[in-house]
Order: structure tokens, then sequence, then C-alpha cells
């Protein structure tokens, strides 16, 4: 798959119809199975450039593994990978039964996208810090794996840990020795050290007291605009995704349904104030949330 | 005292009283055995060539020092040049099987089988085939302790964590990147602990080594423990007492380095 093909039509059109960006990413018909369980089925999706998008759904609907399938981390069933990467090579068994559809297909670009694509950051669940680097070797790392120069690394490292509100002391410790919010900023921090143009993020902040993850929800917000991210993030709780997201995508787990498709919905979310704190105390924010709510609850029904 | 300084970094620093304790209980447990031991002697009347009492003990080691301290350094510089040569080739080794399934499948089971000849009888064959020397020694003290390394090292270095290996394919990291910055830290917890087992036996290897090489060039430990079991009982024990002391200080010494050196960032449990 060397050349794009031209899209059609997406499975499930953006919410906000004629956007003015072009794609970010762009996703048609994809399957993901493990053996006999089908995880992902008929995906189709289209994130146009800058758009916050947040993949929001029960505890095994898939939404996690279409965020690893958009990172390179997993592959689809036909083997379609983001830009072809990867050859189609494997995984042959879980399409059989749908063998008639359309081929499928996933893109990620960017403006003067360079060759391999668009820069991706990726955080995780956990920090997944290494413990036998400091901080500042741990961000530092995919620099490193880039082959890019000791100096141009140190000024990227220094900008990085600014702009997560880490100081230069934190970057002499031991992960060990952080508590697990600064854990989560050193892990964000090594995402965004590579200048990503595509930020992809699975459940960053599950693991966090309330009050914290509010605090880096606002911050993630705010780092999206300035640094001009394409963001997709991948959460369980509705008045996070609520708070974050332009757009939310509904996943509904194939476990009961074993024909249907994983995207049940396509919800922009629009407010008439900034992302900030104050807005979870508005009206139309709490009002969000409650429909947000209710739509997931009769997805899940 | 930096009392205060170290709680601070560390909660487990036990109190000024138990760190005596922990220094002079082990020391009077001592002293307790060497009064009764001596006490037996004289009052059951036992032979020395039976047992010999810690003052003839003594005595030996005043009367043999000098042949006593060469054999301690030989068998000192055996065992040493052993156990670099295990950790060195145990480690190269386990990358090499760490690096596909089928290698392991390949030759994981001559390498246990290596581990189960039995060191006693493949000396004596090491010595006709390499002479009465130095490196013969080294090489059975090597045979004797790489094979914990091999196992150890080659465990951890295929237990990647796997969220750990993502971060890595993420950045398109090339197969020696995923080798020299996640697969050797990883494993390094597992080839301490090898490692700590191979330098006691690398001790064992050289005292096996010294015995069967005899007097070639000069006699080592293991070599004088024969020598003087039928002339010099005292001898024989200062002897045992000097090969377990070193065993203790290359077992003692190589947790301490592997501390420092490897695992500074754990919590230092080893």
């Amino acid at each position: 798959m060397q050349s794009p093909r031209p899209i059609d039509s997406p499975a499930s059109v953006p919410a906000d119809g004629a956007h003015a960006n072009p794609a970010a990413i762009v996703a048609r018909n994809l399957h993901k199975s493990y053996g006999d369980q089908t995880v992902l089925r008929r995906i189709g999706l289209e994130i146009p450039q800058g758009q916050f998008v947040c993949f929001l759904g029960a505890s095994g609907c898939g939404k996690s593994t279409l965020l690893r399938l958009l990172a390179g981390l997993e592959t689809p069933d036909d083997g379609a990978a983001p830009n072809g990467v990867r050859p189609a090579a494997m995984g042959s068994g879980g399409v059989g039964s749908l063998g008639a559809d359309e081929p499928s297909d996933l893109r990620l670009e960017s403006p003067g996208t360079e060759v391999g694509g668009p820069r991706l950051g990726f955080v995780f669940q956990q920090a997944n810090l290494l413990p036998w680097r400091t901080v500042y070797r741990n961000i530092e790392l995919p620099l490193r794996l880039q082959g890019v120069t000791a100096a141009q690394r140190r000024a990227a490292v220094t900008r990085a840990l600014a702009q997560v509100g880490l100081n230069e002391r934190d970057g002499e410790k031991w992960p060990r020795m952080l508590s697990g919010g600064m854990q989560m900023r050193a892990s964000l921090a090594r995402a965004l050290v590579t200048a990503p143009q595509i930020m992809l993020l699975d459940e960053p902040f599950s693991a966090l007291d309330e009050v914290l993850r509010q605090r880096l929800g606002e911050e993630l917000r705010q780092w999206h605009q300035q640094l001009g991210w394409t963001t997709v993030f991948v959460t369980h709780h509705v008045s996070e995704a609520v708070f974050l997201a332009d757009r939310i995508l509904l996943f509904r787990s194939l476990a009961q349904a074993p024909e249907a498709e994983s995207l049940v919905a396509d919800l922009p979310i629009q407010f008439n104030q900034p992302r900030q704190a104050e807005l979870r105390e508005s009206r139309e924010y709490v009002e969000t949330v409650i429909q947000v709510t209710k739509r997931l609850r009769e997805v899940q029904a | 005292m930096t009392q205060t300084a170290r709680s601070t970094t560390r909660g487990r620093v036990p109190a000024p009283a138990s760190r005596i304790l922990a220094v002079l209980g082990p020391i009077l447990v001592l002293c307790a055995v060497l009064v009764g031991w001596q006490a037996l002697v004289w009052l059951r009347d036992i032979p020395k060539f039976i047992l010999p009492g810690p003052l003839e003990i003594l005595r030996s080691v005043q009367a043999d020092g000098a042949r006593l301290q060469a054999a301690t350094w030989r068998t000192v510089a055996e065992a040493g040049s052993g156990l670099g040569v295990s950790l060195l080739v145990g480690f190269l080794l386990a990358s090499l099987l760490s690096q596909a399934k089928w290698i392991r499948a390949s030759f994981m089971p001559y390498v246990l089988i290596f581990q189960t000849v039995p060191i006693i009888g493949v000396a004596p064959l090491l010595i006709t085939w390499f002479g009465n020397t130095f490196s013969t020694v080294v090489l059975i003290s090597s045979f004797i302790s790489i094979f914990p390394v091999i196992s150890n090292t080659t465990t951890g270095l295929i237990s990647v964590d796997a969220a750990h290996l993502d971060l890595f394919r993420l950045n398109r990291a090339t197969r020696w990147q995923i080798y020299w910055y996640l697969q050797v830290p990883t494993s390094l917890p597992l080839f301490a602990a090898g490692a700590r087992i191979a330098a006691a036996a690398s001790v064992l290897g050289a005292c096996v080594g010294d015995y069967f090489v005899g007097s070639g060039q000069q006699e080592g430990l293991g070599f004088l423990v024969f020598q003087a079991k039928d002339r010099d009982a005292g001898l024989m024990f200062a002897t045992l007492l000097v090969l377990t002391i070193i065993g203790f200080l290359f077992f003692s010494l190589t947790t301490a380095i592997c501390r420092v050196a490897l695992l500074r960032w754990e919590d230092q449990r080893l």
C-alpha cells in the first residue's frame, strides 16, 4: 500500500459536517479480532486536524484496541496498518465472513508530513516509565532512539519538563521517587518531547484521584490547543470525555451484539465558554454530561 | 551521625540499638562457639588429628602462615578469574539465547545437560587437555559457576514488560536498541542474583581445580586441604576457614557491587 487510496465515504461521517481542516486520521472498515472473539467491527472514522476526540465506552468495547491500531501497535485483521508501514500479511482469520466488504484502510496524515507519517505521541494507562532511567533520561529516550543529537535532546527535554510542570531537580530523580501524578506528568513529557502532531492517550489519568485528574485534563486541553495537536483520548469517564472532547465517539461491546458495529454514535460537543475549570460548574456542561450518560446507558442496555 | 538525613531517604533504617546488636550478636555467638569448642577438646582430651581446638588452629596458622597466604592468593585469583569468565561468557551466551525462540529451543537442552555433567569427573579430563596450569583451574571454576548466570540472565532478557516494549515499538527502535536500552536493564536484577550464586560457586570450582591440579606450579587452597589432611589437622582446619571466608567475601562483594553499580534504581531488597 504505497500510494494512499482516495476516500469515498467513511462509514461514519464527522459530526461537525463540512469541517475546514483536512483529515489527520482516516480509518475505513477496520476489523480486529483475537481468535474467535471480534473486538472491533466495521470501524470507519475521519478525524480532522486539530480536533480533540474521545473514545468513550465500557471496558472491553475495543476503544483501547482501536487506539493501538492507530498507533501501529496492533494490526487490523486484514493487515492494513497506518500508512502501510507493515506488510499486509497478518491475521487472515477474522474477516472471512465479511469478505465481501469494501477494503479496509487506515491512514494518518499531517501537513508537511515526511516519510513515515506524522509524528505520534502515545500516553499509556500507567506512567510506564523505565525504572532504571532517571526521569530526565526517560523523557529523553524517544529522542535517543531516533538518533537526535545530545544538544537537541537537552533542549527538548528541558522544554518538555517545563511544559508539564516539572523542574530540573525532578528530572534527576528515579521514577519510584515520584508520586503517581508526577509520574504521569513525566510520562506526558516523554510523549510530547518529540513534538508530536497526533497525540494518542489510553486512559492516562484513570489511576489518579479526581482532583488531579481534573487538573491534568485542564492542562491537557490547553496543550492540545497551544501545540496544535490532533488528539485521541480513550476514557470510560463521561464527565472527563465531555470536558475534553470536541467530539465523542461511543463504542459498544460486541460480546452481546455479535453482528453489530463497534461505533454507535458520533456526538459533537460544543460549549460557549473555554475549557477551563469553571466550565465544570456550568449548566450546559452538566446537561451534556447527563445526555451523554443517558446515551451510553442506552448503548449498553 | 547522619541519622536524620538517612531516615528521610529510606524508611527502613534500623534504630542505633538494633544496628549495634546486628554487629555484636554474631561476634558473641562466634566467641561462645570458640570457647565451647576449645573446652570440648580439653575436657574430652580429643586427639588433635581428629579435632584440633581453635588454639591449635591458630598455632598452625602462625607456623605455616606464608604457605597459607600464598595458597590463598592463588585460589582468590583463580576463583576471581573464573567468576569473571562466567559472568562475561554467561552474559554473552544468554544474549544469544534471548534473540529467538528457536535458538533457545535448540540449545537450552544442552545448556541443561552441561550443567548436570559432574565436574569431579570432568576436571581430570580438562587437566589432560590443558595441563596443570592456572588457566585450567580458572576453566574448572567458570565451568561450575556459569550455569546460574546463563539461566538467570536469559530469563531476565526475555521477561521484558509488554508496555515497555510498546514504548520502543512506538519509537521504531531497532533490534539492537531494544536489546541495549530495554532487555539488558530488564535482565540486570536476575543477572545480579545469578552472579551472587556464581560467586560462591566459583570458589568451590577453584578449590576443586586446585585439588586436581595439585602443586604443578604453585599450590592453591584446595590442594593444601588435601595435603594437610593427614599431617597437620590444624592447618587443614585453618585452610577450610580461609576458604569459607573467601566464599563469603566473594558473595558479599558481588552483592555489594551489584547494588551499587547495577541496581541503583531498585528498592534494593536484593
